[in-house]
């Protein structure tokens, strides 16, 4: 359930929200987008606004919590927390991903 | 587990819709503050920082679309915005809301009262504490004849079965009660075994039932009331428990008062021990002439207790040959033997009315509908053109159809509670038995429910799906006109159907009219305003022989002759419209109407005076004297039209005739025609039939109906009545007392309710079909306004226009009268009337039928049409 017109990998985009909430802690939707596109060093031509289904997405199935807090502007933000189920989430995902990354590797290294 | 978790949040999100939405935005605009901050951290102007910004976000828009996809439950959320947009679109267009809405209205409410009507009187129940495990026991014999039990039949039975807990016999009789300071009163009473009431669950709420020792035979006689009885006799005396009474000459102590929605088997206002029969015990097991209920016991099925019983009945059979040979059981549930069946063909015509009526009201919809869609086939048009896809637009309007449908099925709630409270009152009171209950239940709200949802599938869903397969590129580029041949087409169809349907009702109304017992011709020459009906009934043990009987009578009218404020007084077997006998009619060498059946003549018994209580005057001979019907003087009147019958003519002074009971020996003797009467109607189901008028005295039977003309008040009037006839004998009630149009409205009730509420959904169908042809006309007349502008440009005269619309409506509706006989064939097919001769499609019939209907369509077209021949051809041709 790719937002169309993301050019985010399909299927990577909640991966990738779940492992920068549980590596930074709470963070708002501008923070989290933030994140996301450093780490990727702009290798990642990512429209934020999408993170937010995926937010949502992520939450109705209980996966992250979020809260109303202040932002260091001191603007009320809404923040997002990872929860245990969410942790246990990601630890099956990362892997899962690793295993296919793996395997594609092989698979295109094995050409001549 | 994570699938519940996410439908749980979806419908708490669908809840919480408008506050998820306002986080939303309140988190984008933080996002886009917090990038513009960015941006212009970074050193560009602040309006470059923004736009920039909104590059980085991506479309909002796109955004809040997504979200609003993956939030909530957006399948519950598109169908309300459906609604929302419906609501509108009808609120902006009132008088087409208001016409459709009236119309399903009619419709559903006919159809949901009649159903109201029909479930309080067969699918109800009684009120019986559960009364499924409640039967009914009854006999049949070798010929298939419905019978009772006997008394020493019901007592084996009880005895020898294992399959019921409770059995009680009963039979209804009149009883004469009579106490110190009361008139006497007679009262229907019902014998009642004492398991009866416990069977049935019937609570005294005054004092006790009956105890089994009261079915002893010795034991002290008593007696329950009906909660009427207590209010109308005793005025609701709580002390009246303990009353000794004197119940057909023998007394009785009242121990209870029986609450007022319970009336065990029907209307009875005195309930006594079966015990209270005298000889019950000693009549013969073929006097069968006891009712029978039982309540099964828990354990037993219907078919166990039908051959345990059936076992018992053949045993008596071996035992008792000469009484119960071939004598079998009948064990039914209860509410099956006595409340009729939907199934009966009555019932079944009933709803098949009711449905319709519907029908046309759907029908009639459905245009209305489709002439809406035609003219906003340009909106419907532009939508698909903006990529609305044509399931999303059918439920579009299947969702206006099913407002529409709403606010004509509670509207139809309203209009049906009305019908049946005007329906019920146009009942007598105490003429329904005590189960019939005609507020709406569970099951009325069902079938209204059901109804209307049923109507949206009529009305609405082929319009709906026209509209859905309109032609986006034909619409936009070319206007109205080639959506609306196809439309024109449907329409008429529909108008077809609708005329069809109504076809099968105004042809049974022309039936009806027809063979009309007409009411009115002939019972309008009756005076019955200030003439009051009375019975009494003489005992057989004080008045045993015809002389004495007689003696009474004649006593009874010389005493009420000489009452000044009397104008005339009679006794007769009956009062007009209330009944005759039939008898077998003998002439001298009579040609008789029918050669191979016995001739027979209604016969009424009067005295002198009769016929000047209702202000008639003989047309030949004379009244009856005194002396007539004594022995030797063995005169009759008969009737105009037994002298039209019988001889072709009026002149039948001074000829012979007699007449004998069905079962009666072949007559000894002539009886002279002494007079020549107008016809009245003695029967209220016939029409102008032959009657006899013989001498009361001759037979003066046991009961006879008093008949008073007098200007004095009812009430006043009764009083004298009975202490004259007190005077004579202080134990004889006078009842029944009522004036003579009580009389005729209580005994004529079914009939004339039954032909008014037929005369009045008749009157509704052909208004629907009516206002139908109005609406298709008047809309068709302004669609085709430019072009009967551009024919009234080239020079066509009114006339012509005239024409035109003229043969649009002839053609419609000569396709909806074919389709009605059509119909109408089909529903005779399904539910026969009784005539042969005279039917909904015989040519004179068909006739009348299309006479009213030519006649109601000019009227709806003559508007229309006036409208279009003065149309102004410029005004018509610029905004067509």
């Amino acid at each position: 359930m790719s937002p169309p017109g993301s050019e985010v990998p399909y299927g990577t985009l909640d991966l990738m929200v779940l492992k920068t909430v549980a590596a930074m802690g709470p963070l708002h939707g501008y923070g989290i987008a933030r994140r996301i596109e450093q780490a990727c060093a702009g290798a990642l031509a990512l429209n934020q606004g999408t993170i937010y289904p995926a937010l949502l997405r992520l939450e109705q199935k209980g996966w992250l919590r979020s809260a109303w807090g202040a932002s260091d502007k001191n603007r009320r933000a809404r923040f997002y927390t990872i929860t245990a189920a969410g942790r246990r989430r990601l630890a099956s995902e990362a892997e899962l991903w690793a295993r296919t990354v793996s395997m594609v590797n092989r698979l295109l290294e094995s050409e001549p | 587990m994570t699938t519940l978790r996410v439908l749980v949040n979806r419908c708490l999100e669908f809840l919480l819709r408008r506050r998820r939405d306002a986080r939303l935005s309140e988190e984008i605009q933080v996002h886009l503050d917090l990038l513009t901050d960015e941006y212009a951290a970074r050193g560009l102007p602040p309006d470059d920082a923004r736009r920039a910004a909104r590059r980085a976000f991506g479309g909002v828009d796109r955004v809040t679309a997504d979200y609003r996809y993956q939030r909530g439950l957006p399948a519950l959320d598109g169908l309300l915005q459906d609604v929302r947009f419906a609501g509108r679109l009808l609120g902006r267009d009132p008088g087409f809301t208001l016409a459709a809405v009236a119309v399903l209205a009619v419709g559903i409410g006919v159809n949901n009262m009649l159903f109201t009507i029909v479930n309080a009187h067969t699918l109800r129940g009684l009120p019986i504490e559960d009364v499924g495990r409640v039967v009914s026991l009854s006999t049949f014999d070798e010929q298939n004849r419905a019978g009772g039990v006997s008394f020493l039949d019901f007592v084996d039975w009880r005895l020898e079965t294992r399959s019921f807990t409770q059995m009680a016999a009963y039979t209804s009789a009149p009883v004469v009660v009579a106490e110190d300071g009361r008139a006497p009163e007679r009262l229907d009473a019902t014998f009642v075994s004492a398991s009866a009431f416990p069977l049935i669950g019937t609570q005294p709420t005054l004092g006790r039932g009956f105890a089994t020792h009261d079915d002893m035979a010795g034991s002290a006689p008593v007696a329950i009331l009906s909660s009427r009885l207590w209010m109308s006799r005793y005025g609701q005396d709580p002390h009246v428990l303990g009353r000794v009474v004197s119940i057909d000459g023998l007394e009785a102590v009242v121990v209870g008062v029986v609450p007022e929605r319970s009336g065990f088997p029907a209307t009875p206002q005195i309930w006594l021990p079966l015990s209270r029969i005298a000889g019950l015990r000693d009549r013969a097991r073929d006097a069968r002439s006891l009712q029978s209920i039982a309540r099964l016991r828990n354990d037993a099925g219907l078919e166990a207790a039908r051959a345990e019983l059936e076992a018992v009945a053949s045993r008596l059979a071996a035992e008792h040959p000469a009484t119960n040979r071939g004598v079998r059981v009948r064990v039914a549930p209860v509410n099956e033997q006595v409340l009729g069946r939907m199934s009966d063909p009555a019932w079944a015509a009933f709803m098949a009315t009711g449905v319709l009526v519907v029908l046309i009201s759907c029908a009639n919809a459905a245009n209305l509908v489709m002439g809406r869609a035609v003219e906003r086939s340009r909106e419907i048009a532009i939508r698909a053109a903006l990529g609305a896809g044509r399931w999303r637009m059918t439920r579009q309007m299947l969702v206006e159809g099913a407002i529409l449908a709403a606010l004509g099925g509670a509207a139809g709630l309203a209009l049906a509670i009305a019908g049946v409270r005007l329906f019920r009152s146009a009942i007598p009171p105490q003429a329904l038995p005590y189960w019939v209950d005609y507020t709406p239940d569970g099951r009325v709200l069902a079938a209204l429910v059901a109804v209307t949802a049923a109507t949206v599938f009529l009305f609405a869903l082929f319009p709906a799906v026209q509209a859905a397969r309109t032609d986006v590129n034909a619409t936009l580029t070319e206007g109205l006109r080639s959506g609306l041949e196809r439309r024109g087409k449907w329409s008429t169809g529909f108008l077809a159907a609708e005329f069809g349907l109504a076809v099968i009702l105004l042809s049974h109304f022309v039936v009806n009219v027809r063979t009309a017992q007409s009411p009115l011709a002939t019972d309008d020459a009756i005076r019955t305003s200030e003439v009051l009906t009375a019975a009494v009934t003489l005992p057989p043990a004080r008045y045993d022989t015809a002389e004495r009987r007689a003696a009474f009578y004649s006593e009874l009218l010389e005493r009420l002759g000489r009452m000044p404020g009397l104008e005339s007084v009679a006794l007769a077997s009956s009062a007009p419209l209330l009944g005759a006998a039939e008898q077998r009619l003998y002439v001298p060498h009579m040609r008789a109407p029918d050669r191979n059946r016995q001739a027979t003549t209604a016969t009424v018994s009067v005295t002198p005076g009769y016929f000047s209580v209702f202000g008639l005057a003989l047309v030949r001979g004379r009244d009856f004297a005194a002396d007539d019907g004594a022995p030797g003087r063995g005169h009759v009147i008969v009737n105009e039209r037994f002298a039209e019958v019988f001889a072709g003519g009026p002149d039948w002074i001074g000829q012979s005739l007699a007449v004998v009971p069905d079962d009666g020996p072949e007559p000894s003797s002539w009886l002279t025609v002494v007079g020549v009467a107008p016809s009245i109607r003695h029967r209220s189901n016939r029409g102008a039939e032959p009657v006899v008028y013989l001498p009361f005295r001759a037979e003066a039977a046991p009961s006879a109906t008093l008949l008073v003309r007098s200007p004095m008040d009812t009430d006043a009037l009764v009083g004298l009545l009975r202490r004259e006839v007190q005077a004579l004998d202080s134990a004889l009630p006078l009842y029944r007392t009522r004036t003579m149009r009580q009389a005729i409205a209580e005994a004529t009730w079914v009939p004339r309710l039954s032909n008014d509420l037929f005369q009045t959904l008749t009157l509704i169908a052909v208004f629907l079909a009516t206002a139908g042809l109005y609406a298709v006309t008047a809309h068709g007349v302004s669609q085709r306004k430019r072009e009967i502008g551009v024919r009234l440009a080239l020079g066509a005269r009114p006339r012509h226009v005239i024409q035109l619309v003229a043969r649009r409506v002839a053609w419609q509706l000569a396709l909806g009268f074919a389709a009605g006989i059509a119909c109408t064939r089909v529903w005779g097919w399904m539910f026969s009337t009784g005539r042969a001769d005279v039917t909904p499609t015989d040519p004179a019939s068909l006739v009348a039928v299309a006479g009213i209907l030519a006649a109601v369509a000019a009227l709806a077209s003559l508007l229309p049409a006036r409208r279009a021949a003065r149309l102004d051809p410029v005004d018509a041709i610029r905004c067509g």
